[in-house]
């Protein structure tokens, strides 16, 4: 292992010690995961779903 | 303007973080950084970028450009998530209700982000009714790319690392000014835990890869993570920077940071 592998690789064990910046995904999958939408019902929540969908198809 | 131009050219490649994403999500526009970075260049842009686009697409669209071109003042490619997959579609131009044409060559996406965005939509379909999310030649194969495993990390760096390599050779071969970056996070964004996990793996497979030693300081922020004193341009971007904490693609104050980034970076291999 040359000189610079090793340097990275316990440069990577040190980071371990201290917290990452956390980066989780809010895009589309996470896109109806806010407040006001978690308040409202199964049904609802399925509607608005629906008229999204048909938003993005009718853009498309 | 292009056709006639004697100014030199300023060919950029990459996902939404090249491409005109405002436009694209049809939002205010504003300059993005391959205009401000032509302006301050004086140079033609030709702006390959796709929202979407996977790694494969972004080498090769910017490979096939600077093959036909002359007088490049500069190359710059902004890479993309590694775990994108790209096809080759040699599809027609297709016209849109809206008048515009649609000629899209290359089908990118993740093949994760495709199936978990489909089982969340689940809850919304009760039987007979069917998840209209799970189907489609996209979701078809990104569920058969993941049974099996032929979409994780080691792949996608191992693949991505060729492309990031080859394209600096093949501009050191034709003599042509690059730079290249990370643009957006490499990996899909997870929880913590996870995420840490599967960053971890990702920076072994670069220090262990036969590039660690062969990519050179035309790569800006090279070995891409923080956890080995690299970065990605994304992990440079502030709060101010971006949209939302929804949507965080860089705003109009991020493409004229990076902007400065790259300009600073060119005058150094230039001088």
């Amino acid at each position: 292992m040359n000189i610079k592998r090793l340097v990275l690789k316990f440069r990577l064990f040190i980071s371990s010690a201290f917290p990452q910046k956390e980066k989780k995904e809010r895009g589309f999958i996470y896109e109806f995961d806010d407040e006001r939408f978690k308040k409202l019902t199964p049904d609802e929540q399925g509607v608005q779903v629906q008229k999204n969908w048909n938003k993005y198809m009718k853009d498309k | 303007m292009l056709l006639f131009s004697r100014r030199k050219k300023l060919i950029i490649g990459g996902c939404s973080y090249t491409d005109n994403y405002a436009r694209a999500q049809k939002m205010k526009e504003f300059p993005i950084w391959g205009e401000l970075l032509a302006e301050k260049l004086d140079m033609d842009l030709i702006n390959l970028g796709k929202c979407g686009f996977g790694n494969k697409a972004i080498y090769h669209t910017i490979t096939d450009e600077i093959l036909n071109k002359k007088d490049i003042g500069l190359v710059v490619a902004m890479w993309s998530e590694v775990q994108r997959v790209s096809f080759f579609t040699d599809k027609k131009p297709e016209k849109l209700k809206n008048g515009s044409v649609y000629h899209e060559i290359w089908d990118c996406f993740h093949p994760e982000r495709i199936v978990l965005d489909a089982d969340w939509h689940d809850k919304f379909f009760t039987p007979p009714t069917k998840n209209t999310k799970k189907a489609g030649i996209k979701y078809d194969i990104s569920v058969a790319l993941r049974n099996k495993f032929l979409d994780d990390i080691k792949s996608g760096v191992k693949e991505s690392l060729g492309y990031m390599y080859a394209l600096q050779s093949i501009c050191e071969l034709n003599n042509i000014p690059h730079l290249q970056i990370q643009g957006c996070q490499p990996l899909m964004g997870k929880g913590e835990s996870l995420q840490s996990v599967q960053y971890k793996e990702f920076c072994n497979l670069i220090i262990e890869s036969p590039y660690i030693d062969k990519i050179n300081k035309t790569f800006i922020g090279w070995p891409i993570d923080p956890r080995i004193g690299g970065y990605s341009i994304d992990s440079k971007l502030e709060d101010k920077h971006r949209f939302s904490p929804e949507d965080t693609h860089p705003n109009d104050m991020g493409h004229k940071y990076i902007s400065e980034v790259l300009y600073d970076e060119y005058k150094k291999i230039s001088s």
